[in-house]
């Protein structure tokens, strides 16, 4: 088996456990506390993830070997320089959105009075995705 | 570059002068048909990877190629 192959099966495997893991847990201890049930919904979700991740490779791992002809033009299309070009603009354009989204939803939560706590953690949000971008440039303006 | 220079290519003109179409160019340089088209009607300039590969492809100069005006 290839290694494409063999990363999908993985992830089949582990998604499913995980899956199996979060229906336990929630069926044994979810009426007990609301955060088991908040954790076995996220690994409910991880785990759905994770298989539907394994399925798309395993998908792709086999059309690789059934048809290497529209694999290749697959992985042209994917690597392409324009379309990467308009992903990463498209990106850019939709940071740029989110910071002004953020600053929007702080002002609203403000004047809802909502718990100082909620606020904090939704400004946590906003900084951490202004300091991520600024430790990205930094990064850059050092490679480039 | 400049915000207000351009950059023209010869690409259109030198495909159809070798009887070749956009999808066989674009499987030889392993791109997409669209951005041959892109870089035909002038709307994407490519990276000077992709340009050299054109500019080998039809075995002329990067400058032959692909021309820089200054506004």
């Amino acid at each position: 088996m290839d290694k494409g192959g063999r990363t999908a099966y993985i992830l089949l495997i582990a998604g499913l456990v995980l899956v199996i893991v979060s229906v336990i847990c929630f069926y044994f201890f979810g009426s007990e506390r609301f955060a088991y049930t908040v954790v076995s919904y996220s690994i409910f979700g991880g785990g759905f993830g994770l298989l539907g991740d394994g399925i798309g490779r395993l998908n792709a791992s086999r059309l690789e070997k059934k048809d290497p002809e529209r694999m290749r033009l697959i992985n042209i299309e994917k690597n392409d320089e324009r379309n990467i070009a308009i992903d990463e603009k498209a990106r850019a354009k939709a940071y740029t959105l989110s910071i002004y989204l953020f600053s929007a939803v702080l002002v609203i939560l403000a004047i809802m009075r909502v718990e100082l706590k909620a606020l904090l953690i939704v400004l946590c949000a906003d900084l951490t995705v202004m300091i991520y971008s600024l430790y990205i440039r930094l990064k850059l303006y050092k490679e480039m | 570059m400049c915000k207000g220079d351009a950059m023209k290519n010869r690409v259109e003109e030198l495909r159809k002068e070798r009887g070749i179409k956009q999808e066989e160019l674009a499987m030889a340089l392993e791109v997409s048909r669209q951005t041959i088209g892109s870089l035909e009607n002038g709307r994407y300039n490519p990276s000077i990877q992709l340009a050299f590969k054109i500019s080998k492809f039809f075995g002329l100069k990067i400058e032959d190629v692909f021309i820089y005006e200054e506004e």
